[in-house]
């Protein structure tokens, strides 16, 4: 938590200030990602961002829902699902960042 | 599961802690917010992959009042979130004697307040780029 921590506050913040705030929500449409994916310095930062940001999530998420979940079957419950939940959007958000902006 | 959650609600609500117990509530609320937003974002975002045609349509949706007050608020979940996530790092990594009273309070007050200052700049952009002034 506390490495993603670290990290996630530049990668995080750069992020949001260059898109949200510098380039702006309404300007930013195919071609705007089709431009920066075109950067193989800009894709692995996405990546990065996208690994380290959705994992600190869900392991916060774990951490609040287990206060709440003592249950050791309700807990067993809880990982399997937040697991899949974090396999599947991961996979989902590589593969599109890995692979570029399709046809 | 239900009771646990009714109980820990009730009591976040009604616990007398003063900055640092909002600081902590705000840290997760800001949390579940922020990961909600992310869940949608990886989503939108992989459709400029998996369905092109529809990324331009599903982001002019995104322009109206609703979710520019979201993404405001977004904005602050973020920034606090980051400012009070590096003063946790900083203070148990560091300096554990400030977790102590008096000063525990005066850093979760602190956290407040350079959120707020960080987060201004963000709000006036955020609302000049939607009237389309910049």
């Amino acid at each position: 938590m506390r490495l993603s921590a670290i990290l996630l506050v530049p990668l995080v913040w750069i992020h949001a200030i260059l898109n949200t705030l510098i380039a702006g929500p309404e300007n930013i449409n195919l071609n705007y990602v089709a431009m920066r994916w075109s950067s193989i310095g800009w894709r692995i930062y996405s990546t990065l961002l996208l690994a380290f940001a959705f994992s600190h999530g869900i392991t916060g998420f774990r951490q609040i829902l287990f206060d709440f979940a003592t249950n050791s079957t309700t807990r067993r419950i809880l990982n399997l699902f937040l697991f899949f939940f974090w396999i599947v959007l991961s996979l989902v958000g590589a593969t599109g960042i890995i692979s570029g902006v399709g046809k | 599961m239900i009771k646990n959650i009714f109980n820990g609600v009730s009591g976040y609500i009604s616990y007398r802690g003063g900055a640092s117990h909002w600081t902590f509530v705000m840290h997760r609320v800001s949390g579940l917010g922020t990961l909600l937003f992310l869940s949608m974002h990886i989503l939108l975002e992989s459709t400029a992959h998996f369905a092109p045609h529809y990324y331009d349509r599903l982001n002019a949706g995104l322009r109206n009042p609703f979710a520019l007050v979201a993404e405001i608020l977004l904005a602050f979940f973020v920034i606090f979130h980051g400012v009070n996530g590096f003063r946790i790092a900083y203070i148990d990594l560091f300096r554990k004697d400030l977790w102590s009273l008096p000063s525990g309070p005066k850093t979760a007050k602190a956290t407040w307040i350079i959120s707020f200052i960080l987060w201004i700049p963000a709000l006036i952009i955020m609302l000049l780029h939607s009237l389309k002034l910049i």
